[in-house]
């Protein structure tokens, strides 16, 4: 009779510690995966990092052309890392190109959004551009969940929404074997899941703006006009510094937008774009 | 000292935990008191007068209550302080103890001096010390250990008989408004104490006081006892005219393990406070008492318009310096001032409070040219030479420049002024590796594939779940899965018979391999199934007839050689069990 109750306890007990088990398995499978996937190609990472120490030194003693030139290297190179464009942002401010500046600022921003440096000389940077448009108030709410989505980079956000997916799957894994857990198993991977679209939502977002064709006003000044030729109506002039958003191209003249429905037409060269 | 008192403290509150723990452990106190020995030592055997002796009686044995001995009468000396330590331990399962008394002797008298034998009584027998010669030298008057600010030495005569005694007194008794009075309290002991005493400072109304480190210690005598002197000084400067009282300041010595705490007062002191002359005084003076120097300076001395300059005075010497009001700022033509502000820094040297406060104000430059900044005057009076006496700075020259073009206005303070200079943060430095970050790793095939993994693992996860569910809900299904494992097993055991040449074995496990997982394919019970029966239901299923036969034929032939009266060959028993091991394999490859 004893046997007879102790003998489905016994397997139900057997084979959920096996499962424990795949699920470790498979946890540490993941961790593998994503470390070779984050590993890429660093050849030469160190010979770069001598040319920016170079670039540096061009810095400190006051040849900010120099300078640029040995940062553009690194750029041609190949490499786009935060700190260097941070570097060159600087050294065109010192030497006196403010829109230069705020495009290498902002360029470096794209890349780490949450550092401090690159934020507070962007925002130096941008005081100082002639043309200022109102900034619009945003709500304490609204703004902590901008936050969110403006702190991450592109890469961070990718990787957050699939250690997302992996506790859902998990969560989901747990549900089928541990009968106890199931109903708060699939609560708490119902609730993540609404967290996951929402961090998908703002990973479409990120790159659908960073797709979009910013750029920044480089020339001293630069007028604006109705169409693609300066025989149209002027409408308006930008100076140095300016961000607008490039809707289209043609034969040497970009039409872009600002904030603040402002829109019009100026030649290619008044501009860089930022993504490179 | 107070390191002093707290292990002293500690090791009496030990030893009265010791001999409570002896107490209680042992039975009765009459132990055997074997090996009792009651010794007495001292430090040394020549002393000056000004010196001291320490006396020990030690007492060893097995002995768990120890009075305290009886000392000698001694005319050539005087106990100014006695300790015990003692320690307990278990030799050859006995309770042994080792108590040791000091007694700290003054000598009295020159000349040859003896401690004679201490006694001790341990339950009726009474235990002596050896008696001690002392050869007592004069030394000199008891002189101060370090040299004390004032007076110092001199005992007062209230002071003989008393073990501890207090005293305050000021250095003047007619002191002018401002002028440095120092009062002084002394602390006269003739014990050792266990923890440091709290001295409680009078309320000092009418003046502003100020602690002088350090504290004073020196030794004195009176009636023959040597006192230890503690003596603390403070600096206190009248700021209201009249007689002014200073209220007894207190100190309180703490009880201890074997003494009572008491507090002591000083008697109050009285100062006469004048009002500075009013003769000679100068317009300017501002109430400034001391001694001072003033000196000023203007930081850079080369600017430009807008671009600030600080501008310094300071005033140093002697007195209450904290006190000296601020100056009269000149006014500088063509600069605008801001808000002085004032940092001041107090030390004592031999008693008398000095130091320097230092006045610092900004000006900016609105016109550029040579700007020239008055001297300053300051008026103090001396108390010493009792007159008016005023000092004055040089004038500085300061050149401002035409400053750049652009509104700097400070906005009042120094804060704001500093930020004038704002500038972009500084360049990062290189770091060791340069990679390069613009990479996403959305466009990458590796970041796709992880994302596979867990649902690889979720739909994995519930096939598993799947299997396991129908397995249990299922008998027929789980009989079918096994079917082959236990045929598998059954052949191996029909092998195994073989070659331990067990005929009958061996016929058994190959026509139950056989049999019994058609029966588990069939989910019809192995036992009742017959020759015919299993032809019957094998012919409901879709098999081939030509396997049915080949099946009923190996039945048949395991059935018939089992119980065959002559054996058959090794090889022919080989032959069967491959034959129905290739007959299971192809009812495996069957739907069933």
């Amino acid at each position: 009779m004893v046997r007879k109750i102790k003998s489905p306890l016994r397997r139900l007990r057997q084979p959920s510690q096996g499962y424990a088990g795949l699920i470790v398995t498979f946890v540490i499978c993941s961790f593998v995966i994503c470390s070779f996937a984050t590993r890429t190609a660093q050849a030469q990472s160190g010979a770069w990092a001598a040319v920016m120490a170079q670039a540096n030194a061009l810095y400190e003693t006051g040849d900010y052309t120099g300078a640029i030139e040995t940062y553009q290297q690194i750029m041609d190179g190949g490499i786009q890392h935060s700190g260097v464009y941070y570097n060159l942002g600087n050294a065109y401010y010192k030497s006196g190109d403010l829109g230069r500046a705020v495009l290498n600022y902002e360029r470096a921003r794209r890349l780490t959004p949450r550092d401090e440096d690159i934020r507070a000389n962007l925002a130096f940077a941008r005081a100082q551009v002639a043309d200022q448009f109102p900034i619009t108030e945003e709500g304490a709410v609204w703004a902590a969940i901008t936050g969110w989505h403006e702190a991450l980079t592109v890469n961070e956000t990718a990787w957050v929404a699939w250690a997302l997916f992996a506790v859902v799957c998990s969560l989901g894994i747990l549900a089928t074997f541990a009968y106890r857990w199931r109903r708060l198993a699939l609560t708490g991977a119902a609730v993540v899941c609404i967290v996951l679209a929402l961090v998908l939502l703002s990973l479409g977002l990120k790159v659908h703006e960073l797709n979009q064709d910013h750029a920044v006003i480089v020339a001293p000044e630069v007028n604006v006009y109705s169409g693609p030729g300066d025989t149209y109506l002027l409408e308006f002039t930008l100076h140095a510094g300016t961000m607008l958003t490039v809707v289209e191209e043609r034969e040497g003249w970009v039409r872009g937008e600002l904030s603040g429905d402002f829109q019009g037409w100026l030649t290619a060269e008044a501009a860089e774009f930022v993504e490179e | 000292m107070t390191a002093y008192s707290i292990s002293y403290v500690r090791i009496k509150f030990l030893c009265a935990l010791c001999v409570l723990a002896a107490l209680l452990n042992t039975p009765a106190n009459a132990l055997a008191q074997d090996n009792i020995t009651f010794t007495a030592s001292v430090d040394r055997t020549i002393v000056s007068t000004d010196g001291y002796v320490q006396l020990t009686l030690a007492l060893q044995g097995q002995v768990n209550n120890v009075p305290a001995p009886e000392l000698p009468p001694m005319d050539g000396f005087y106990v100014v302080g006695s300790s015990r330590s003692q320690q307990f331990s278990f030799v050859n399962g006995a309770l042994s103890a080792s108590v040791n008394f000091v007694y700290r002797l003054q000598p009295l008298a020159v000349g040859q001096q003896t401690i004679g034998p201490a006694r001790v009584t341990i339950n009726g027998q009474t235990y002596e010390t050896q008696p001690i010669t002392i050869e007592v030298t004069d030394g000199a008057a008891p002189a101060p250990t370090t040299a004390p600010g004032q007076t110092g030495g001199d005992a007062p005569p209230e002071l003989a008989g008393q073990a501890f005694y207090v005293e305050a007194e000021v250095d003047k008794p007619v002191a002018y408004l401002g002028e440095q009075v120092t009062y002084t309290f002394r602390f006269y002991q003739a014990q050792e104490l266990m923890d440091s005493p709290r001295y409680g400072a009078p309320q000092w109304t009418g003046f502003w006081a100020e602690r002088m480190e350090p504290q004073n210690q020196y030794l004195t005598s009176a009636g023959g006892v040597n006192y230890r002197v503690t003596e603390l000084n403070t600096a206190i400067f009248p700021v209201v005219t009249g007689e002014q009282t200073i209220n007894p300041a207190t100190l309180e010595i703490p009880g201890g393990f074997f003494q009572s705490g008491q507090t002591l007062q000083t008697q109050p002191v009285t100062v006469q406070v004048q009002p500075l002359p009013t003769t000679g005084q100068p317009a300017d003076f501002n109430g400034a008492v001391g001694q001072y120097t003033v000196r000023a300076a203007a930081e850079p001395l080369e600017t430009r318009v807008n671009e600030p300059i600080n501008l310094y005075f300071e005033v140093s010497g002697t007195g209450n310096v904290s006190a000296v009001p601020e100056p009269a700022w000149p006014q500088v033509p063509g600069m605008r001032a801001y808000d002085a502000s004032s940092t001041s820094n107090t030390t004592s040297h031999n008693y008398i409070i000095g130091g320097a406060k230092r006045f610092e104000r900004l000006y900016v430059p609105e016109q550029p040219g040579e700007h020239t900044i008055p001297s300053f005057t300051l008026s103090y009076f001396d108390p010493i030479s009792q007159t008016y006496r005023t000092v004055s700075t040089e004038p500085i020259a300061v050149a401002v420049a035409p400053g750049a073009a652009g509104p700097v206005a400070p906005g009042g303070n120094s804060q704001d002024v500093t930020l004038l200079g704002s500038d972009i943060r500084h360049i990062k430095a290189a770091p060791p590796e340069l990679e390069d970050e613009s990479q996403w790793v959305i466009r990458s095939a590796g970041f796709w594939a992880a994302w596979v993994l867990p649902l690889l693992a979720v739909v994995g996860a519930f096939v598993i779940q799947l299997q396991r569910h129908r397995l249990q809900g299922d008998p027929a299904y789980a009989r079918r899965r096994r079917a082959r494992k236990q045929a598998d097993r059954r052949l191996k055991a029909a092998r195994q018979a073989l070659d331990a040449g067990n005929s009958d074995g061996f016929y058994g496990e190959l026509t139950r391999a056989l049999i019994a997982y058609i029966a588990d394919k069939l989910n019809v019970p192995a036992a009742g199934l017959t020759f015919d029966g299993l032809r019957e239901r094998l012919a409901g299923r879709e098999i081939p007839a030509d396997l049915v036969e080949q099946v009923s034929d190996a039945w048949q032939e395991s059935e018939q050689s089992r119980f065959a009266p002559v054996g058959a060959s090794r090889e022919a028993q080989q032959a069967l069990l491959e034959r129905i091991a290739g007959l299971i394999v192809m009812l495996e490859g069957l739907k069933w």
